[in-house]
C-alpha cells in the first residue's frame, strides 16, 4: 500500500459523513432570542414562499406539463412499482388473463411484489407503475430530433426446461440497466450497470436473481407539432398518437432457448393508451392531477404476440 | 432544481441535466478539484469529464445524496490527472501536503507479504471513519476527503487551526495502529 491507494481509499467514507462534513455548522456560542425569533421567522416564510412557488410551477403548462407526465402517465405504462425484494415470488398470487395454450412459457411483468401481470395474447395490458418509476423519457427539439428512452417493467419468464431468454427489439436501439441486489434483499439503484446492444440474454435461473430492465431507445425526427404535444400537449390525449408514432410499433421480443436447444418466441407491442384516472384505480399524486392531465393520462400498454 | 429533478433529467438522457448540475454543483465541483490540481486549465477539463462521466453512469445508477455522488467522481478524476501529469510537475494544492501526511499512517514494511484489495481498505477506512468522535471524522474527512488546508477545516468547524492540527496528529496515530491492525505495510 502506498500514500496515493490510501488517498483514493477515503472514496469508501460514507456519503453521510461527507455530507455532514459539507453541512456542518458551530454552534453558535451566543444566542439572541429576540433575533433568533426573527431569523426563525423568515426562515418559515421563505419556505411558505417556496412552497407556493413550487406549486404555482407545477401547472403542468410548458414543462411543468412533462414534468407532471413524468409522475403520472409514466407510472401507467405497465406496473405499479419495481418488486423491491429479491427472488419474488410469482406462485400464489393474483395474475390477470391466462397463459396461451400453445406456448410453452408465460411472461409476467412485475409491477411490486404484489402486484403481477401475466401478459396475455391479444390482450392490451395497461400496467399502472407507482411514484418515481421511471417509465420514459423524451428530450429534444422542434427542430433536430427528439431523442427517447422506453423502460419495460422487470419481465419474469416462466416455462420446463428453460436454459435461457434472449430479450431483441426489431428497430432502434436497446440498453438494459442492471441492477444488483443488496445484502438486504432489496435492489440496490445506486449502483448499476448499464449494456447496450440489439439483444440481452439471461439465464433462465437467473432471472431472479438479477434485477434488469429493458429500455427501447432511438431517436426520431422532429417537427412543431410532434414536438407540441410531446412537451406541451393540450390535453393527455394529444399524447397518446404522438407516442405511438414514435413507438411505431416497435416490438420487443422474447425468445426462450429451452435444455434441448430448440427455441421460442413470443413478441411485445408496446403502445400508448388514454385513461382516466378512475380507470387506473387512481393511483396517481393529487399534486399531478392538473392542467392537461387533470381527468386522465397517458399510460403504456403491453400486449403479447 | 432539486437534486431528484436533476437525476430525473438524467435519466430522460435531457442534456439540460448537465446544465443544471454545472449551475448547481459546479463550483463545488470546482472547488474540489482545484485543491488536488490548482491548475484553472486542469480543474475546467476535469469538470468536463466529470459531467461526461455522470452523464454515462446515470442511469442505471440513481445516487442517493447527489452532491456527494458528483463530488467523490470529480475527486477521484482530478486525482487520477494529478498522478498522471506529477511527472511533468504539474499540479500541487494541498495534496502534496495531505500525501505526506497519509505516508505517516502506513505501517513500515516488515517483508511481509500482503495482498491488498481495493474494496478492502475502503470499507476499513469507512469503518475507521464511522468509530471516530463525530468531531475527529468530520476533521478527517475535510482533511483526506475533500483536500482542505488546516484553516479551511478550523473555520468550517469552529476550531483554531492549531487544535485542528493536534486532532490531525491523533487521528492519524489511530489510523496507524488501525492499518497495522488489519495488516497493512508500506509497500
Amino acid at each position: 500500500m502506498n500514500k496515493e491507494e490510501l488517498y483514493k481509499s477515503m472514496d469508501g467514507i460514507d456519503d453521510e459523513v461527507l455530507q455532514k462534513y459539507y453541512e456542518y455548522k458551530p454552534a453558535s456560542k451566543i444566542i439572541n432570542f429576540r433575533k433568533a425569533a426573527v431569523i426563525a421567522a423568515s426562515i418559515c416564510l421563505l419556505v411558505v414562499a417556496g412552497s407556493a412557488i413550487r406549486l404555482i410551477t407545477n401547472v403542468p403548462a410548458e414543462d411543468g406539463a412533462f414534468e407532471s407526465l413524468d409522475e403520472t402517465a409514466a407510472e401507467t405504462y405497465s406496473i405499479e412499482s419495481a418488486p423491491e425484494e429479491k427472488g419474488a415470488e410469482i406462485e400464489g398470487e393474483s395474475v390477470e388473463g391466462a397463459a396461451p395454450a400453445t406456448r410453452r412459457f408465460t411472461i409476467t411483468a412485475c409491477a411490486s411484489e404484489n402486484e403481477k401481470t401475466l401478459l396475455d395474447s391479444g390482450k392490451t395490458v395497461p400496467l399502472k407503475l407507482g411514484p418515481n418509476y421511471t417509465t420514459y423519457g423524451f428530450s429534444g427539439t422542434d427542430s433536430d430530433g427528439i431523442a427517447f428512452q422506453f423502460y419495460l417493467p422487470q419481465l419474469i419468464v416462466e416455462g420446463e426446461n428453460i436454459a435461457n431468454i434472449t430479450y431483441s427489439v426489431d428497430k432502434y436501439d436497446m440498453a438494459i440497466y442492471n441492477y444488483s441486489y443488496g445484502a438486504d434483499g432489496k435492489i440496490d439503484k445506486t449502483n448499476g450497470t448499464t449494456e447496450f446492444g440489439k439483444e440481452y440474454t439471461v439465464a433462465y435461473e437467473d432471472q431472479l436473481d438479477k434485477y434488469f430492465r429493458v429500455v427501447v431507445r432511438g431517436e426520431v425526427p422532429s417537427d412543431e407539432k410532434l414536438y407540441h404535444d410531446i412537451f406541451e400537449p393540450d390535453t393527455a390525449e394529444d399524447r397518446v398518437p404522438a407516442i405511438n408514432k414514435i413507438l411505431d410499433g416497435v416490438t420487443v421480443t422474447c425468445t426462450v432457448t429451452y435444455e434441448n436447444g430448440t427455441t421460442e418466441s413470443a413478441d411485445i407491442i408496446m403502445a400508448a393508451e388514454y385513461h382516466t384516472y378512475d380507470e387506473l384505480d387512481d393511483v396517481y399524486d393529487e399534486s399531478s392531477k392538473t392542467g392537461a392531465f387533470k381527468d386522465g393520462t397517458d399510460v403504456m400498454t403491453f400486449e403479447l404476440r | 432544481m432539486r437534486d431528484e429533478e436533476i437525476i430525473e433529467l438524467y435519466f430522460k438522457r435531457d442534456e439540460r441535466a448537465i446544465e443544471e448540475t454545472d449551475y448547481k454543483y459546479g463550483d463545488y465541483c470546482a472547488s474540489i478539484a482545484d485543491k488536488i490540481l490548482k491548475n484553472e486549465l486542469d480543474v475546467e477539463e476535469c469538470l468536463d469529464d466529470t459531467y461526461l462521466r455522470v452523464w454515462n453512469v446515470i442511469p442505471p445508477t440513481r445516487p442517493e445524496i447527489f452532491r456527494i455522488f458528483i463530488g467523490k467522481i470529480t475527486r477521484n478524476l482530478a486525482f487520477d490527472r494529478y498522478e498522471k501529469f506529477h511527472a511533468k510537475k504539474r499540479g500541487g494544492g494541498n495534496i502534496e501536503e495531505v500525501l505526506d501526511e497519509l505516508q505517516e499512517c502506513i505501517p513500515a514494511n516488515h517483508n511481509v507479504e500482503q495482498s491488498i484489495l481495493a474494496n478492502e481498505l475502503s470499507s476499513i477506512i469507512n469503518d475507521f471513519v464511522k468509530n471516530l468522535p463525530e468531531k475527529e471524522a468530520l476533521i478527517f474527512v475535510g482533511r483526506y476527503f475533500y483536500t482542505e488546508d488546516i484553516s479551511a477545516i478550523g473555520k468550517r468547524l469552529g476550531m483554531t487551526n492549531n487544535n485542528v492540527s493536534v486532532a490531525l496528529n491523533r487521528i492519524r496515530a489511530k489510523l496507524q495502529k488501525r492499518l497495522l491492525k488489519e495488516g497493512y505495510l508500506a509497500s
